[in-house]
């Protein structure tokens, strides 16, 4: 029942910890700049990796459904196919996985190292505000880097997939986008994806500022922090995955 | 005029108590030392003097106003009237030693560019570290980073400064550079309270000294007195002897602050 | 503060390709059911829809023109199909006819639109007259395996 209570108490803190960090837009020019400068550190340097995690995914859905879709003489299809899987939902959860172990790790340890430096303390005692300065900037830095990571990894999905499917495949570059344009909707397929998205960015910068800012001060504190952000990070990405999917699947079609 | 003042002071968290009864004061001017083995409360002290703790019972005034009653704004001004060297030095690591001191000046002050700059060259001038402006914090050595944070701290020259372990874990060299700069610094009227575990040390640069064991205060008075002191924990301490037991501990504190017992 | 300007220009950089992304996504890779379709639509009965579903393939010679809306039931039981054209610049004729095929052997089923030549067009939510209906494989095997019973009664009686 105590580890009941304590865990409650956990959430509570976090959710008080995200609703402060929320209010703490900027209201200087350095405030500003450090969000411009989250979000090259978090977002820019994150591009490559999603990018080529994306052309990876793309093939391989594509060789996959390849030989499915063969079975019932659909090869045609294909391109749809691969894209509808990828826009709805391998774009989203692995861009958020991608991120919870890149950005969620980097963050909850840069955190977690400053709390063990004292420099919150220090911060508080120059008057300045550490959640304008330090924590709304990669909170915001990440959601708004989330969506566009996302985007690109859709992008680079296809792109590898028409490849695939032209050099490899044989497919008519014509029935590629053909199959593609009719297939996938926009709003609800690309844009399902893009929300999501936009959520799991939320998630994953919540539990590393969190981590980070509550880590303990023993020897394995940091440790502590940097896989536990992770490791939460991506569960809770699968789990709202599975919520939003379960909800909206009346939706569709 | 009275710069601290500790009325009862108690803390009790989670069934633990940190504090217990203390009564304290300071005036203007006086250079007062905090010792006490690790985990005897010195650090609770300073974080009920300074408002990131709120007493269980009493109360704390700092610069005469009660500091548990004290809106935020009012707080933070009082707070920017302190220079604090911390333990860590807490200087930032992806900034340069001059970004690092002149940020503060920076965020609050609308001065310009070359004034700002001549300020910094200034206190790193009085600490000796002139021309390290251009360099990062982990490129100096720990003497070094204590002295870039002890020029932080006096950038704005406050009347209060606060040492919190300054000479803990510094060669010799080091340490009497630090207390050649305490007093040059308390010269210009401050007053200071430093915070430490080595008798010795402090004796050196504080006029008074209180002693705190286990959250309670074993002795107060002047160097003289407190060496002279035939309290038991305080002769322990003035021998070097370690048989003292601690039922408390800092770490666990923190610990328990955050996740709430 | 040239970093500075650099990490402007990074990330400045960073919403543009985010935004180029987007666009393309919604131009080139993706039905475009954000904007109202200039189309129209037409609607079909059929005795035996066999299987074709929402967002089928409405096809002339082959290349994709619109897609199925929806079925349905109508009084008689027949299959109401409502299907959609994409452009209002395709006319059909009135006599223009449609037939329910299969892609593949067990493939995906598809409308195949075969234009007419009257000079009447059809407008928007008009019926399409000429209907013929999905293949259904049980029958199929049904007409062999019956075949097959009345070639053995004709080797029967000739020998």
């Amino acid at each position: 029942m105590s580890s009941m209570y304590a865990f409650c108490d956990r959430l509570g803190l976090s959710f008080r910890f995200i609703m402060r960090v929320l209010a703490s837009y900027p209201s200087r020019r350095v405030h500003v700049k450090q969000i411009l400068e989250q979000i090259y550190r978090l977002g820019n340097e994150t591009v490559l990796i999603i990018l080529v995690a994306g052309s990876f995914i793309g093939m391989v859905i594509t060789l996959q459904g390849f030989t499915n879709l063969a079975k019932y003489g659909a090869e045609s299809e294909i391109s749809g196919l691969t894209a509808y899987s990828i826009y709805r939902e391998l774009a989203p959860v692995l861009t958020g996985i991608l991120v919870a172990g890149r950005v969620g790790s980097l963050l909850a340890a840069e955190i977690g190292m400053m709390q063990i430096n004292q420099q919150f303390m220090c911060l508080e005692m120059l008057g300045i505000n550490a959640n304008r300065l330090i924590l709304f900037p990669r909170l915001l830095a990440v959601i708004v880097s989330m969506p566009i990571l996302n985007t690109l990894f859709c992008l680079s999905a296809i792109m590898s997939s028409n490849v695939v499917c032209t050099v490899g495949l044989g497919l008519p570059e014509g029935m590629f986008w053909n199959s593609l344009q009719y297939q996938t909707l926009f709003m609800l397929d690309f844009m399902h994806g893009l929300k999501k998205s936009f959520v799991f960015g939320i998630i994953v910068a919540w539990i590393a500022l969190f981590q980070g800012m509550y880590t303990s001060k023993d020897r394995l504190g940091l440790a502590h922090a940097t896989t536990t952000t992770v490791v939460s990070a991506s569960l809770f990405v699968l789990a709202i995955d599975y919520v939003i999917t379960a909800i909206s699947g009346g939706v569709m079609v | 005029m009275e710069i601290v003042r500790f009325d009862q002071v108690s803390l009790n968290v989670c069934g633990r108590t940190l504090m217990d009864q203390v009564s304290f004061s300071m005036f203007l001017g006086e250079h007062i030392g905090i010792i006490g083995p690790s985990g005897a409360g010195k650090s609770t002290f300073l974080k009920l003097m300074l408002g990131f703790l709120k007493p269980s019972k009493g109360k704390v005034y700092l610069f005469g106003q009660a500091v548990s009653e004290l809106s935020d704004q009012d707080l933070e001004k009082l707070r920017m009237d302190i220079g604090m060297l911390f333990q860590t030095d807490a200087l930032f690591s992806e900034w340069t030693v001059e970004e690092n001191i002149a940020f503060p000046i920076r965020y609050h002050y609308d001065l310009p560019e070359q004034v700002t700059r001549n300020l910094v060259k200034l206190k790193l001038d009085d600490v000796g570290l002139r021309g390290a402006e251009r360099l990062f914090p982990r490129e100096l050595s720990g003497g070094m980073a204590r002295r870039v944070a002890l020029a932080r701290a006096v950038s704005r020259d406050p009347n209060f400064i606060i040492y919190d372990e300054p000479f803990t874990g510094q060669d010799p060299v080091t340490k009497s550079h630090l207390k050649i700069l305490m007093r040059k610094f308390h010269k210009e009227k401050m007053s200071s309270v430093i915070v430490s575990h080595d008798i010795k040390d402090l004796s050196e640069v504080v006029q008074k000294m209180v002693v705190i064991w286990e959250g309670r205060v074993m002795a107060f008075g002047t160097v003289d007195e407190v060496m002279k002191s035939d309290n038991e924990v305080v002769r322990h301490f003035i021998d070097g002897s370690s048989l003292l037991t601690q039922e408390n501990s800092d770490q666990d504190l923190l610990t328990d602050i955050m996740e709430g017992c | 503060m040239s970093e500075n300007r650099f990490i402007n220009a990074g990330v400045g950089a960073l919403l543009l390709l985010g935004i180029v992304s987007t666009m393309f996504i919604a131009f080139f890779a993706s039905a475009s059911d954000w904007k109202d379709y200039q189309g129209y639509n037409l609607i079909a009965k059929f005795d035996e829809s066999a299987g074709l579903r929402s967002r089928a393939p409405v096809r002339i010679a082959g290349v994709q023109i619109g897609e199925v809306v929806s079925v349905s039931l109508t009084e008689n039981y027949q299959a109401n199909v409502l299907i959609r054209i994409d452009s209002t610049d395709l006319m059909l004729a009135t006599d223009t006819s449609a037939n329910i095929y299969t892609e593949g052997l067990l493939g995906v089923r598809y409308i195949a639109l075969s234009p007419g030549f009257d000079e009447t067009l059809l407008k928007h939510n008009d019926s399409i007259e000429q209907t013929s209906s999905g293949f259904v494989l049980e029958n199929l095997i049904g007409q062999v395996m019956v075949q097959a019973g009345l070639q053995d009664e004709v080797t029967d009686e000739t020998r």
